[in-house]
């Protein structure tokens, strides 16, 4: 754990290789990570509607739903999180697809592990930042805004709390 | 009757006596004779003129000139027989009226035959000669030919049927009349010039010319025939022939002669001029001719060449024997992708098809030899069947590719754990087993390593097939290739110099399949950067428009590529980096994908120091991607 990253990363990690997801889960938690596993793409969705995640890193092809598809919806629930896209084949199609769909990055297995920790932080981290970033817009938007004094303190409140719960 | 016939008797003997009876019996009606009496002086009772007298009713038949003088009427008496003794007597005892023909009598006699047998046969062909008549007038009228009869004045004597119908008139309305009242416009002047010539010369003439029939202009054929009656000249038959369709079918024939002529002579010159191989021969196989084709193709010029024999044109002379026989024989033979030779002893590839042309004795009189030269399409045909067989083995290797990558992803990432398990609590091993165990791990990376390397290369060589031609922001694309190697680049420090052109158009191109070069030749930048450790890497990105086409140019300062490679470096398989680096794949995809896209890629390189690698990229697609020649496999 860095010492800028106060709070565990809580990530999903969605592949149907089992093998490599309970080994690669065990590693990330030894990093002090909060590792929630997914076998499909229904138990991701499923996941992501129980708990808050900084970062899912799923696999392109899931056996009951593409990944794409998988990332759309999470993303449906929770808006702001950042996906690293897995995958064994390379066909820059696919490449494309992700990239299209925002995906934080697009990694060909077999990844480097150091790699792939790296990125994880530095998702969580910019998924941090753009949430930071979007709470000091809105707040600037309530104060230079027209409304009320008490409605100010009721809806900065709200967005404070929904930032620290985060 | 018998009372104005002419009473005679015969006197004589022998033969003589029998040939004039003969003679005057068959034919005393006509000459109006009778005869009375027949007196043979030889007195035989039984010769056979008597017999023959008496077959014939003769009322006296005597051996006694004196018998005839009783005969009441007697006219004439022939002495048959050259009997001067009885003659003399006989003139002295006959009563004197009564005139007595001594030997003179058998030319009177056969004078009067031959008169008879004449009148007769006059009669017998004036018979005949009705019957002609009869029948030629019939012909006149029933004959599918317009005939007509006309006096020496030209005045219509006759038509038949078929000239009226022809002259569209009745037959009264012409007879008595010329042809001024058939063709007012005098259109039958040289008919009547012929006509009159015929009448003049009185011998039979043809001519043929127009007439203005009923409006239309008929083309006729006329004969002409004179009448001559007892030598003295009546007028003329005239036959009429319609040959309008006779001569509009020469004109037609003429015509389509003339433009089979013509054709003739363009189909001569296709086949003189034609890119293909066509030559003829004799049927002993020596050329008889050589199209300029042939020359362009062969190399040998038409002067030295005909008169040898044609096999020598084949690689395999035997084979074209072989084939010639069979155009011999069955009139036809083909033979594809056979080898000829050139002058300059190069291999041409044709497909021969010999045809046998016969004389008008049905003998072989030359045989037509026509080669298509199918060098270049069966060189397209190979590299088509290799780029095919290229896509499918880039479909294996990746389909292998991904099944391989998800197991090795789980054996790393167990490894790892391993050796960060061993990091973590392995002060309970000796310390050897430590360190094997911590080698073990190592060399267990470096081969995952090793196999993600060849993996990942044959990712890249999958020609992507539902790809697509679309607007392309090169710069996007650029950065979308340096954003997908963020973690090569970071790892090889090496620092990215971006040079772009800021009026750079969007074009239309397929940016997946540039994507794949971008990412191939940054790749290929970074490995060269990291062959040199101790100098800090430096990629240069530079963009420019030049004369309608796109240039990127990606310099680095690795290692570079050794002379004698930078030619070879786009071939299949062919690789410059250390052994267990390079697959050899990257660059010939960068190559094929460019040429598919009517682009290209060239190298330059300092070994050592630098590479250059410089794409071109048309701004607008070509139509149809062009097949490429230089692919070897």
């Amino acid at each position: 754990m860095s010492p800028e990253d106060p709070k565990p990363i809580r990530l999903l990690i969605a592949d149907d290789e089992e093998d490599l997801v309970t080994f690669l889960g065990h590693r990330l938690r030894k990093r002090g990570m909060e590792v929630t596993m997914a076998l499909s793409g229904a138990e991701a969705v499923s996941a992501a509607a129980q708990l808050t995640f900084d970062v899912a890193v799923v696999d392109l092809r899931l056996p009951d739903m593409s990944g794409i598809q998988v990332i759309e919806q999470m993303r449906a629930i929770q808006p702001h999180l950042e996906v690293l896209m897995l995958t064994g084949h390379g066909g820059h199609d696919s490449a494309w697809e992700a990239g299209r769909l925002h995906a934080y990055r697009y990694i060909l297995k077999p990844y480097d592990f150091e790699d792939l920790s790296d990125l994880i932080h530095e998702a969580a981290r910019h998924r941090r930042e753009t949430m930071k970033q979007e709470f000091e817009t809105k707040l600037n938007d309530l104060m230079t805004g027209t409304t009320s004094p008490r409605e100010i303190i009721e809806e900065s409140e709200k967005l404070r709390r929904e930032y620290e719960q985060d | 009757m018998s009372t104005n016939r002419i009473k005679i008797a015969l006197v004589g003997e022998g033969r003589s006596l029998s040939d004039m009876l003969s003679g005057l019996a068959t034919r005393s009606r006509l000459l109006r004779l009778k005869i009375v009496a027949v007196v043979d002086l030889a007195h035989d009772p039984a010769s056979p003129v008597r017999e023959h007298a008496r077959s014939i009713g003769i009322p006296l038949i005597s051996s006694h000139v004196s018998d005839l003088y009783e005969i009441e009427g007697l006219s004439l008496v022939l002495m048959a027989s050259d009997l001067p003794a009885e003659l003399a007597r006989l003139r002295a005892e006959m009563p004197q009226h009564l005139p007595v023909l001594g030997p003179e009598s058998h030319a009177i006699v056969e004078g009067l035959v031959r008169l008879i047998d004449t009148n007769r046969l006059l009669r017998a062909d004036s018979r005949r000669l009705k019957e002609t008549r009869l029948r030629l007038h019939e012909f006149v009228d029933t004959a599918p030919l317009a005939i007509y009869i006309k006096d020496t004045d030209l005045r219509y004597k006759k038509l038949n049927p078929h000239a009226l119908r022809m002259l569209g008139v009745r037959e009264g309305e012409m007879v008595g009349k010329r042809d001024r009242a058939l063709y007012p416009d005098g259109g039958a002047r040289w008919l009547q010039i012929i006509e009159h010539e015929t009448l003049r010369s009185r011998k039979t003439l043809h001519a043929s010319g127009v007439l203005p029939i009923q409006n239309q202009e008929m083309h006729v054929q006329v004969t002409l025939f004179p009448i001559i009656e007892n030598g003295v000249t009546e007028g003329l038959y005239g036959l009429i022939e319609d040959t309008t369709e006779l001569v509009e079918s020469a004109r037609r024939l003429h015509r389509a002669d003339a433009q089979l002529n013509e054709t003739q002579k363009y189909l001569r010159e296709v086949l003189e001029n034609s890119r293909d191989i066509i030559f003829l021969t004799d049927p002993a196989a020596n050329l008889l001719s050589f199209n300029s084709g042939a020359e362009t193709v062969l190399g040998y010029s038409r002067d030295e060449i005909v008169g040898t024999p044609a096999h020598r044109l084949c690689a395999t002379p035997g084979a074209f024997d072989r084939l010639f026989a069979e155009a011999l024989r069955d009139g036809h033979a083909v033979a594809y992708e056979s080898e000829f030779v050139t002058k300059d002893r190069e291999s041409v590839i044709v497909n021969i098809s010999l045809t046998r042309i016969e004389g008008p004795d049905g003998k072989p009189l030359e045989l037509v030899c026509i080669c298509r030269d199918i060098t270049t399409r069966l060189r397209l045909k190979q590299d088509l069947i290799r780029s095919e067989r290229l896509a499918a083995v880039g479909e294996m290797a990746s389909g292998v590719a991904h099944e391989i990558n998800n197991p090795l992803a789980v054996i790393d990432t167990i490894a790892g754990l391993v050796e960060e398990t061993l990091e973590d609590e392995g002060q309970a091993l000796a310390p050897e087993t430590q360190h094997i165990l911590q080698k073990a791990l190592d060399r267990l990376h470096h081969q995952v390593q090793r196999v993600t390397k060849i993996t990942h290369s044959l990712l890249g060589f999958v020609r992507t097939p539902e790809t697509g031609m679309t607007e392309v922001n090169l710069v996007e694309l650029l950065e979308e290739s340096l954003n997908v190697l963020g973690i090569e680049i970071r790892r090889s420090q090496t620092e990215v110099r971006r040079i772009f052109a800021d009026d750079l158009p969007t074009f239309v191109s397929d940016p997946l399949l540039l994507e794949q070069v971008f990412i191939n030749l940054i790749k290929n930048s970074i490995d060269a950067i990291v062959e040199v450790p101790q100098r800090p890497g430096v990629l240069e990105i530079l963009t420019t428009l030049d004369e309608g086409r796109i240039r990127v140019t990606f310099q680095d300062n690795g290692v570079g590529i050794p002379r004698a490679d930078q030619e070879k470096i786009f071939n299949l398989f062919h690789t410059t980096k250390p052994a267990g680096k390079g697959t050899g794949l990257g660059l010939s995809i960068v190559h094929d994908i460019l040429h598919l896209l009517g682009g290209s890629v060239r190298v330059a390189s300092e070994p050592g120091s630098w590479t250059r690698f410089i794409v071109e990229i048309p701004l607008d697609p070509p139509a149809t991607p062009p097949p490429d020649p230089s692919v070897s496999i």
